[in-house]
């Protein structure tokens, strides 16, 4: 049985990033002023947090690697992960803002061709998910549409 | 006599109609592993902006209430619960369905739910008025170092490890910082964006941390499915006198754990619920059946995780600091009806308090007449087709951050927290600190600097003080047990096996 070395690389690569964040803020707060009315100011908070950030990731980071002959056996799952839906969960939504963010679609338009899009993807194009997404997607976009602008008035993307 | 009067006002047509309308859909998506309490909550409060304070927030908590238990029907028919709180009720709702009885497991897991409720609603009653008195001699130190105890408290109890709990706390407090600072109006770490001016807002935050996160997850699982069992049509749920005689020290035991638990800060349903468990075994006389459909277990699961409920609104009106994760989306929603929580509510808000903890223990009766007459209908839609459920909850995610502000900004920051979420859990970082983190950095720094200002920058006050010094003694004791259960759970650990690699 091989063991779980995943949390092994990911541990470290989220140490890294966030000692790379951390550095960012201990950045850009060295351009916050002064304090004027009160001992320590608006950047030692930032400063303060950035450091035990980087004190918490070294200290994971460093344990990681020293404990890894430790690591338990990846345990069975019983089903499949789907990396690949999982990425289209984050680009087709991604890709809806987008068209919305540049004006390239309504609201209304967008939502129902996000709607069915998706369902398509993470089904696999199944006949019935596709049938039935067909159906529901224009509901959501034109009559989500109506619903919140005119009953509950709040405003959506035009 | 305030809670005459706000009795009378929760069973008036529109908070009672709100109420039955958060307790049956919290009930109806906490059912549907994937979902969340959490997750439909910070769908709604957008939806709440134009509605009455009182009953937005009697809303949003029947919401929470139904939630915790629709998590029991998959729990106990699905071996998937619907909520982690529901979590320890799978080691003996499932089996005992399993045996031909998922009407009786449903029907203990109901009853104690409402039991439960009914307990913490009579605490939350009782000890709110007196420690919102109390809270009225906090100053600043006893503010700050009770979000530090807060803090130290769930990254040490949360599951994972004690670094990655306060890293995720650390997170959680950093991603509150950028933008206008309130204590001195200084802008900062915007890195030059001129939408960062307002930082990150609170409702696109949790969207992403509970909701985006969430989606993200389960279509990575989509083929996780449980293994059904259906209910027989003769089947009742109601649960009968008899059977409820013997558990009543274990209701009462399990409910008042639940309620003491919730009254800590941070803690969520799902600790409760393994405490609540944990002692129950251990004081039953037959602790063997426990895991194989055993009466007891599924008693003491749902008793404590709907008592912690009630607890967790303690700290969160008498002074302003969520008891549970969950409860940040309601902390965010009151904030957005423009009502502060805090030792004050009682006299600025005092009809909005009393509504809302009698409409606590109304929500909890409501919670038992729906699933008694719609859990084995319920049940049947448990299993929707993740392909549907996901697209349709991103675009109410995006209807709800839009909304607040009219910012594609938010949206953004949605998607964005989302993946932060998604794999701080991959990598086994608890969410609830980040959350609690979030929602408190704001006071923490605001009464860190006016304590040092006061004091003329000495944290000597932090253990001078006497109620500061307990919740620093707190802390550190906390921390320090902590550290010393991982030190011997890894000095215990048996030796790595040679394998073949």
């Amino acid at each position: 049985m091989s063991r779980n070395y995943r949390i092994l690389y990911l541990d470290i690569t989220i140490s890294l990033i966030l000692i790379g964040l951390a550095t960012a803020v201990l950045l850009a707060a060295k351009e916050i002023p002064p304090p004027f009315f009160d001992p320590i100011g608006s950047a030692a908070f930032p400063k303060y947090t950035a450091y035990l950030i980087i004190f918490l990731a070294l200290v994971i980071g460093v344990r990681s690697i020293l404990l890894s002959r430790l690591l338990a056996p990846e345990s069975k799952r019983g089903f499949k992960l789907e990396p690949l839906l999982a990425t289209y969960t984050v680009g087709v939504p991604a890709l809806y803002v987008f068209s919305m963010n540049l004006g390239w679609a309504s609201f209304r338009i967008a939502t129902t061709l996000f709607i069915f899009a998706l369902a398509a993807l993470l089904s696999r194009f199944d006949k019935r998910v596709l049938i039935v997404s067909a159906i529901i997607a224009p509901v959501f976009g034109f009559g989500g549409q109506y619903l919140f602008t005119e009953v509950f008035y709040m405003d959506l993307p035009q | 006599m305030e809670a005459l009067e706000a009795l009378q006002h929760v069973l008036s047509p529109y908070p009672f109609l709100w109420i039955f309308v958060g307790v049956a859909s919290g009930i109806f998506v906490g059912a549907i592993p994937g979902l969340g309490g959490g997750m439909l909550m910070a769908l709604t409060v957008p939806l709440t902006f134009s509605m009455d304070s009182t009953n937005a927030v009697l809303l949003l908590m029947g919401m929470h209430v139904g939630s915790v238990s629709g998590g029991l029907i998959s729990a106990t028919l699905l071996k998937m619960p619907g909520t982690p709180s529901a979590m320890m009720t799978t080691f003996d709702g499932y089996p005992m369905a399993q045996q031909g009885k998922p009407g009786k497991a449903l029907s203990l897991g109901v009853g104690a739910s409402l039991f439960g409720g009914v307990i913490s609603g009579i605490f939350l009653i009782a000890l709110a008025p007196p420690l919102s008195h109390f809270a009225h001699k906090f100053g600043p130190w006893e503010y700050f170092t009770m979000v530090l105890m807060a803090l130290v408290l769930i990254a040490s109890i949360s599951q994972g490890s004690l670094l990655k709990g306060l890293m995720s706390a650390t997170l959680g407090l950093l991603a509150a910082m950028p933008g206008l600072n309130e204590s001195d109006g200084q802008l900062r770490l915007t890195f030059g964006f001129d939408s960062m001016g307002d930082g990150f807002n609170l409702l696109p935050v949790l969207l992403g941390i509970f909701v985006m996160s969430q989606i993200i997850k389960d279509a990575l699982e989509i083929n996780k499915k449980g293994v059904g069992i259906k209910m027989g049509k003769g089947e009742e749920i109601f649960p009968k006198f008899n059977e409820w005689k013997q558990h009543l020290f274990n209701i009462i035991r399990s409910s008042c754990i639940g309620t003491w638990v919730g009254i800590l800060p941070g803690i969520g349903a799902s600790i409760s619920s393994m405490v609540a468990y944990g002692i129950a075994k251990t004081f039953s006389k037959t602790p063997r059946k426990f895991g194989t459909g055993h009466d007891e277990g599924i008693v003491a699961a749902e008793s404590a995780n709907n008592a912690n409920a009630g607890g967790a609104l303690i700290p969160l009106i008498t002074i302003g600091i969520p008891g549970a994760p969950v409860d940040a989306i309601l902390l965010g929603a009151m904030i957005m009806h423009q009502i502060q929580p805090g030792p004050l509510l009682f006299q600025t808000n005092g009809d909005l308090v009393w509504s809302l903890m009698i409409g606590y223990i109304v929500a909890n009766i409501v919670m038992f007449l729906v699933m008694v007459f719609s859990a084995r209908h319920i049940a049947k839609a448990v299993n929707i087709n993740r392909a549907y459920l996901i697209p349709i909850v991103f675009v109410f995610c995006l209807i709800g951050a839009y909304a607040a502000t009219n910012r594609m900004f938010d949206v953004w920051v949605v998607i964005g927290f989302g993946l932060v979420g998604f794999f701080l859990d991959r990598a086994r970082f608890p969410l609830g600190p980040f959350v609690i983190g979030y929602v408190l950095a704001g006071i923490m720094e605001a009464e860190l600097r006016s304590g040092l200002q006061m004091s003329e920058g000495s944290f000597l006050p932090m253990i001078t003080r006497p109620i500061a010094a307990t919740f620093t003694i707190v802390a550190l004791v906390f921390l320090g047990y902590s550290i010393f259960q991982e030190w011997r759970a890894r000095r215990n650990l048996p030796p790595p096996e040679s394998t073949a690699e």
